[in-house]
């Protein structure tokens, strides 16, 4: 007899990235569609520039993020912030 | 004669006395029933000051309703409603208390026509804040609170000078209207007003008063706290150009934080900083279509933010804890709140079809026609960081598939409640924003689902999203794990703490010398003092020695009169 396999778990990662990525397919193909429209904040607003600005920020927050917590990251134990009295 | 004009936040200050006399059941549509009369009598008042009166020479207005005081208090009164329906889940009568008279104090501030009233009111809301957090059951809460004080208290010392300074211009000076931060006055209160707001090095206090405020009391926080800072800078310093280099430190500490954070409270609260920030970058502009962005702004940052602390806060009743670290795999035991979460950081970060995203939309309007390419940059790349870290980084964590099974454990029903109508108005006035338009000082004629307004947005919003994904599934994100950041508050919570202490400490065992001493001198006085008593003080006693001393004066006066008769 063949053991069953355990049932799979899925997180929502592949919703967010289909979610994300149609925004970011629908919005670039708007947006390189109005390409003739004049805008104002230079480079950064040319077409197609928000989703190169989206990477960047998503990288830069990524850096950043990992450079603060080695920096000023202090390890605490779980359930510091825990509540210690119930008056809910 | 002086008449009371009913402010529409007086009657949150009654009601926050007569929630303390009032039995559980009632608790909730007090506080619900209070926002609405304030509303009421808002709305049905036109625009204008009441009838001034005169306290020490001084004019006191207590009401004066104009566009810019109407749009905060609509949003104030709403969160309040929402709050209301919230307390349903509790029973604390003094954190209702506090959560009202937190209101209404900041209502009252919004409504008042001078100077003098704002202050006093202003001060009574950073009291009663620190009197919130006082009242949670969170640990170390009453530390924070005692953090809070000294931070509001600086808050009332600044202002009470910077009044001071303008009334010694003279009573006219009074006035609730424009000030030059130039001035000496003028400066004071506007620095008193960057502590409220959060400005950069005081942007700590919020975040560590969220981090340790009830469920429902950092909502009340986010509602009602900075968002007076904003009205108060709109008011008094439109147009104040330092106020557009601040606004933007805000907005980058505020996002590399709310991302960096393990404590999702405290990444809200960074969050609430950096769109803060937004507000005043837009402040700092002054043009009426800037003016009207950060307005509108604000009014869709406290409905959001107070969605986004209440699902926290719903998180946090039910688990005590809500790092990142620790909720992994949530959405279980919570589904209801883990969805309201998301929605609720939807609101946060101004998704399209959230409240703000339209007032987004103006504010990149605004930041064009003043040709400000630097503000403008910043003001599109922040939605972008507030959707990692306010949407995307808390549903990737509450939705991680972890084996096993987990016992619902779901939020009460009054916290869902409130979670769910507050992120309703973000979507409805977001889908529909015409009437907020409307309450708009300076309408804006403005289609903000315009296609070239909304597809860049969703192109930037999908690129961050997609990138911060697959970073994340190739593990290049950081991982998450139990840790405190360090921040400004380290400095005086650590080396300046520790150093206080020490200076206690040596200043007591001088004290306790000093005391030492003084007892030894006195014991000694006492002692010669008693001595030379008893010495004055001997009763007479007839003695054969004390016959000598007579005789000698005796023998001394018989000879003086011998010689004189001789």
């Amino acid at each position: 007899m063949i053991k069953a396999p355990p049932p799979k778990h899925r997180g929502i990662a592949g919703l967010l990235l289909l979610f994300c990525a149609t925004g970011a397919v629908a919005g670039l193909g708007f947006d390189l569609s109005l390409a003739a429209d004049a805008r104002f904040g230079g480079a950064a607003a040319q077409p197609g520039a928000r989703a190169v600005m989206g990477l960047g920020v998503a990288a830069l927050l990524v850096a950043v993020a990992h450079a603060f917590r080695w920096m000023l990251g202090r390890r605490v134990s779980h359930g510091e912030g825990a509540r210690v009295r119930d008056n809910a | 004669m002086f008449a009371i004009t009913l402010n529409p936040g007086f009657v949150c200050l009654l009601a926050g006395l007569l929630v303390l006399a009032a039995p559980r059941a009632f608790r909730p549509a007090t506080i619900a029933g209070a926002a609405m009369l304030a509303l009421w009598l808002m709305l049905d008042r036109e625009f204008g000051a009441a009838e001034a009166a005169r306290q020490m020479g001084l004019p006191v207005v207590l009401l004066s309703l104009d566009a810019l005081n109407r749009i905060f208090g609509i949003a104030m009164l709403i969160a309040l409603i929402v709050i209301g329906l919230s307390s349903g889940a509790r029973r604390n009568r003094v954190e209702d208390a506090a959560i009202l008279i937190l209101a209404g104090s900041a209502v009252s501030a919004l409504f008042v026509g001078d100077l003098v009233s704002f202050v006093a009111a202003a001060s009574l809301s950073g009291l009663t804040a620190a009197w919130l957090t006082f009242c949670s059951p969170a640990r170390g809460s009453a530390q924070s609170g005692v953090r809070l004080l000294i931070w509001f208290g600086i808050e009332g010392l600044l202002f009470l000078v910077g009044v001071s300074f303008q009334l010694s211009a003279g009573a006219a000076s009074s006035i609730f209207a424009r000030l030059d931060a130039n001035t000496l006055g003028g400066a004071f209160i506007f620095a008193a007003l960057l502590f409220r707001v959060g400005a950069p090095f005081a942007h700590v206090w919020l975040k560590d008063a969220i981090a340790h405020a009830s469920p429902v009391g950092a909502g009340a926080l986010a509602a009602f706290s900075t968002m007076l800072g904003v009205y108060g800078l709109a008011r008094l310093f439109p147009a104040e150009p330092l106020l557009l280099p601040i606004g933007m430190v805000m907005a980058a500490i505020g996002a590399v934080y709310a991302v960096a954070e393990d404590d999702l409270r405290r990444a809200a609260a960074s969050g609430l900083t950096a769109q803060t920030g937004a507000c005043v970058m837009l402040i700092g502009i002054g043009s009426p279509l800037a003016l009207a962005a950060a307005e509108g702004h604000a009014f869709t940052l406290i409905l959001a933010f107070l969605a986004l602390n209440l699902a926290l806060g719903a998180i946090f009743g039910r688990t005590g804890d809500v790092r990142a670290s620790a909720v992994e795999g949530l959405a279980k035991s919570m589904p209801i709140s883990a969805a309201l979460l998301c929605l609720a950081g939807l609101a946060a970060t101004g998704a399209p079809s959230f409240a703000a995203y339209v007032t987004n939309a103006i504010a990149l309007e605004a930041m064009a026609q003043w040709q400000s390419q630097l503000g403008w940059i910043a003001l599109s790349a922040l939605p972008a960081a507030l959707f990692v870290a306010l949407m995307l980084r808390p549903a990737l964590i509450v939705y991680r598939a972890l084996p096993g099974a987990s016992a619902r454990n779901e939020a009460p029903f009054p916290m869902l409640l409130g979670v769910g109508l507050a992120v309703f108005f973000c979507a409805s006035i977001g889908l529909a924003p015409g009437w907020l338009y409307g309450l708009l000082p300076a309408a804006p004629a403005f289609q903000p689902f315009e296609i070239g307004r909304l597809a860049p947005y969703a192109e930037m919003l999908g690129a961050v999203g997609v990138a911060y994904i697959l970073m994340r599934a190739l593990r290049l994100t950081h991982k998450e794990m139990p840790l405190n950041l360090l921040d400004v508050d380290a400095l005086y919570r650590g080396p300046a703490a520790g150093a206080g202490r020490w200076l206690g400490v040596v200043l007591l065992r001088l004290y306790g010398t000093w005391r030492a001493a003084w007892a030894r001198v006195g014991a000694y006085a006492a002692r010669v003092v008693g001595r030379l008593s008893r010495a004055c003080d001997r009763p007479y006693r007839a003695a054969p020695s004390a016959a000598a001393p007579l005789a000698a004066a005796a023998i001394s006066l018989a000879i003086a009169l011998l010689m004189q008769s001789g």
